[in-house]
């Protein structure tokens, strides 16, 4: 038996095995036997056997084991990307990722939900806060983070108006042109007649 | 595939020496990983916190003296998903040294990691609410009225939005690898299909969506990235810079944090199942975000080989902005190409300054 026959076997067996696996799988997680979630996978196997094979009869000879070596793994990791890449754009697959998503979360859902009330009931036994009440008290604090912020971003931006505001009534009042600037009622005065000017 | 040839004897003899060295040498730089790690220094460029809002910080980077351009560039990086130290890795692999050394007065916002405190927060409450502020505190702190937005992947579709809602303070936009056009989004497209991703059922199991299943998502991308990558740092285990890269990379490929709830909630519903953004349907604050609004000039950066963001994806903001100053380049490399690693040192990061700098006068 050639090598190359030898490793053809051995793809068969892996086949099979992977194959046995998810059927195994699929029993497992209750799926019906009428539907094949694990369909996509079928051609893979066919094609990535394809491939390895013309990888195996294609590659030369060459005293640097380690840079064969190199350029085999780098070959069939971007052959096997190749074939994964296409089986993993299908729609089986993403209907097949979708179960088991579904049936992942259909089992951690109520365990997390059974975990929480057990731990908040006994955080409540100890007198002892609870998660949700410590993560509201981070929101109201984030909350409040916030309004702080807003209060101080309209405080500033009063403070740059009082400021410009400021240098007008500055501008307009200078010794030149009136003699009362000195008092709110006397840049007022001296305004107005300005604007009519 | 390559024919090998057959070499001399003393080629191979020589052949046969390096290698034994460069295995020689790999075991024992191979020891060292293993036994005595040491944890990569990232994020180095000096920077200063201008801004705090609840995780998220606006950092400032590079000292006053170095800052030539009068038009600030503010970064927007994805929210969730991983850190952002992946734009200053370490010195000479660092986008924002690179925009800093050609004299940028450069800002990045880090959302930070959420916790399950911040699980109300929503996308709308990031483009109206967070970013404003952010871009505010830009102007104010570089005194002037308008910025440069760069948003590298799901911070380029909250930068458009932005953009499209307050145009008046947006000098230019940058995408880069954001997605637009989530009908082109590649295998996500395919895999948060309503059909058979209930994302209701998620948020509502975990509050969040974990890191963990971001890590997973990801990885599934590209199943057999893990496996090229350790045997690429095998063969190249004998040289050190590689193994300072290769260390400062792998501690960011995997620092995956979780995204708020309700954000991942809006994210996959409006943006990935009903597309609404290039269809003009998607409503924040209120308000209908066209992005026919942006008139500003608009550089789209996409790459090749991007299985998160394929380019035709990015592409599409370059038809639906009403901008005549526009330009799309697309490089070879996958979605991390573009802002690390020795190509997009050489290729990306020149073309972006270039072109920012071309727009910041």
């Amino acid at each position: 038996m050639t090598d190359e026959t030898k490793t053809q076997d051995l793809l068969l067996l892996w086949q099979r095995s992977m194959e046995q696996g998810i059927e195994a799988w699929r029993k497992l997680v209750g799926q019906p036997d009428t539907t094949d979630a694990f369909q996509f996978l079928r051609p893979m196997f066919g094609q990535g056997m394809d491939v390895w094979t013309q990888i195996l009869q294609q590659r030369g000879t060459t005293p640097d084991v380690f840079a064969q070596w190199k350029k085999f793994m780098d070959d069939s990791v971007e052959a096997w990307s190749k074939v994964l890449g296409g089986a993993m754009e299908t729609e089986g697959f993403a209907s097949a990722m979708g179960k088991f998503l579904e049936q992942y979360l259909n089992t951690v859902g109520p365990m997390r939900k059974s975990l929480h009330s057990a731990s908040e009931e006994f955080l409540r036994t100890m007198n002892l806060p609870s998660r949700k009440q410590v993560t509201d008290l981070a929101s109201n604090i984030v909350s409040l983070d916030a309004r702080l912020e807003a209060l101080e971003d309209r405080i500033e931006e009063l403070v740059e108006n009082l400021s410009s505001l400021t240098a007008l009534v500055k501008q307009a009042g200078s010794p030149r042109t009136n003699p009362a600037r000195s008092t709110k009622q006397g840049r007022a005065s001296q305004r107005i007649p300005q604007k009519e000017v | 595939m390559t024919e090998w040839s057959v070499p001399q004897t003393s080629e191979v003899a020589r052949q046969l020496q390096e290698e034994t060295i460069k295995n020689i040498q790999r075991i024992g730089k191979g020891m060292d990983l293993v036994f005595r790690p040491r944890e990569p220094q990232v994020g180095q460029t000096p920077k200063e916190a201008i801004h705090k809002r609840n995780k998220s910080v606006l950092y400032r980077y590079g000292l006053p003296a170095g800052r030539r351009h009068t038009i600030p560039v503010l970064m927007v990086p994805n929210l969730g998903i991983s850190r952002p130290y992946i734009f200053d890795l370490y010195p000479g692999s660092s986008f924002i040294e690179h925009m800093v050394q050609q004299g940028f007065d450069f800002y990045l916002l880090d959302w930070g990691v959420f916790g399950d405190e911040d699980n109300g927060l929503t996308v709308d409450e990031c483009v109206t609410k967070i970013l404003p502020v952010m871009v505010r505190k830009v102007l104010k702190t570089s005194n002037t009225d308008q910025v440069t937005l760069l948003g590298y992947c799901m911070g380029g579709p909250l930068s458009a939005c932005h953009a499209a809602l307050y145009p008046e303070p947006v000098k230019n936009l940058v995408n880069m690898a954001g997605p637009i056009d989530y009908k082109k989004a590649g295998l996500f497209t395919t895999w948060l299909d309503r059909r058979h991703f209930d994302v209701d059922k998620l948020v509502d199991t975990f509050g969040s969506m974990p890191a963990d299943m971001v890590r997973i998502g990801f990885k599934l991308l590209k199943p057999t990235m893990d496996l090229t990558t350790f045997s690429n740092l095998w063969w190249n285990l004998w040289d050190d810079k590689y193994v300072e890269g290769f260390q400062a990379l792998n501690k960011w490929a995997n620092d995956y944090v979780p995204f708020p709830g309700e954000f991942f909630r809006q994210w996959v519903k409006d943006f990935y199942q009903a597309n609404k953004l290039i269809e003009d349907e998607l409503v924040l604050g209120g308000r209908r975000v066209l992005l026919s609004a942006i008139g500003c000039p608009i550089l789209v950066v996409g790459a090749k080989q991007d299985y998160i963001c394929p380019p035709e994806c990015a592409r599409a903001l370059m038809d639906a902005v009403s901008s005549s100053d526009k330009e799309y380049f697309e490089l070879p490399g996958g979605h991390i190409s573009l802002i690390a690693g020795r190509g997009a040192a050489r290729h990306v990061w020149p073309k972006v300054s270039a072109w920012i700098a071309q727009r910041s006068r």
